[in-house]
């Protein structure tokens, strides 16, 4: 059973890009299990989802990095047990901090996972303002992603989306940065490199 | 280092027009309400930062329209399928915004639905309402005005 994280703060384009990747997987034949996380006590992204016809757990009311760590283990391994997913995809509250909810996966995994992925989506809008008011959770984002989208690239002016990849670069160095639009399609060469932890 | 506050408010709120109209008019209209929220949110104080204002209305068929709002000076983001055509409509909406409270969010939420009604021919019924008071970890703390990672 592999596994990808899409982490971001919100607004950042995490839903358009998740069901992009269930959609990819399940045309593929896979089962995909998607645990998506809201702070709000009534879940937008879940109900979306599910009208798609996507097979959707949701953790309501609370962080997943925090409060609802319990309810995070507990929906993965009924995933594993009781539906035998070939992925999960995981998509925490956008004010969720990465680096802890990697850290309960991690605690928890025991050779559950035979992969391990974890996404970035950064808005090219609006990095300049979270490194300015809320640095801690964007580091925490960066640092620990082994693959980073800054998204909005269409929208957002060249000053702000060079902003944004030295911001990423200045984090963590060694990290693959692509410039995308989640609302646009893909390119191949990047589903190709996204295919490698999806199948 | 201050502690952001963050305080989600969520509901379901009832829009109703005298005629049918469009989803992409429902849409605006919408979008138009969560903008104004937003403004109001960040001019409610200097610390506010909106994570996001979200809306979604489901129809059968596999429509729907989707509204989301991340800042005052960005157009709201609006989704909608072909083919919409209703009077009446419920939205699922989700409010986050850090450092205001619920109870200051819940009252501006409330002002701008009000607003709407009395600048237009919207009618409005909120049918759920609920906010929470959740304290984040240490991760949500606000750095200092002026600090930048890149100086």
């Amino acid at each position: 059973m592999r596994l990808i994280v899409i982490t971001g703060f919100l607004g950042s384009g995490k839903t358009t890009f998740l069901t992009k990747v269930a959609r990819r997987a399940t045309q593929r034949g896979l089962k995909v299990g998607i645990l998506v996380n809201e702070v709000g006590e009534i879940g937008i992204d879940d109900q979306f989802m599910k009208q798609l016809g996507l097979n959707v757990w949701e953790i309501l009311g609370g962080c997943v990095c925090c409060a609802l760590s319990a309810d995070l283990i507990s929906t993965i391994e009924t995933l594993r047990n009781d539906y035998q997913v070939d992925i999960i995809l995981v998509e925490p509250s956008g004010a969720a901090d990465p680096k802890a909810v990697l850290s309960i996966i991690n605690d928890f995994d025991t050779g559950t996972f035979s992969s391990k992925f974890q996404i970035a989506i950064m808005d090219a809008l609006r990095i300049e303002m979270l490194v300015e008011v809320l640095l801690p959770l964007t580091t925490s984002t960066i640092e620990n992603a082994n693959l980073v989208f800054i998204n909005k690239a269409d929208v957002a002016s060249s000053e702000q989306v060079d902003y944004a990849v030295e911001t990423v670069k200045s984090i963590n160095n060694e990290i693959q940065i692509h410039k995308v639009s989640m609302k646009k399609d893909l390119s191949s060469s990047l589903w190709k490199e996204l295919d490698k932890w999806i199948q | 280092m201050d502690t952001m506050k963050l305080e989600p408010l969520s509901g379901r709120v009832r829009f109703f027009s005298d005629k049918a109209v469009t989803g992409s008019v429902w849409g605006k209209l919408i979008g138009n309400l969560f903008e104004k929220i937003a403004k109001r949110c960040e001019s409610a104080s200097t610390d506010t930062v909106i994570g996001h204002i979200k809306g979604l209305s489901l129809f059968t068929g596999e429509k729907h329209i989707r509204v989301s709002v991340i800042s005052g000076s960005y157009p709201a983001d609006i989704e909608s399928s072909d083919g919409l055509e209703t009077d009446e409509i419920e939205f699922a909406i989700n409010v986050i915004v850090y450092s205001l409270s619920a109870k200051r969010l819940e009252s501006l939420f409330k002002d701008e639905l009000r607003s709407l009604q009395d600048q237009t021919r919207i009618k409005t019924r909120i049918e759920q309402l609920s906010t929470q008071n959740q304290i984040h970890p240490k991760i949500h703390k606000k750095m200092p005005s002026g600090w930048n990672n890149t100086k």
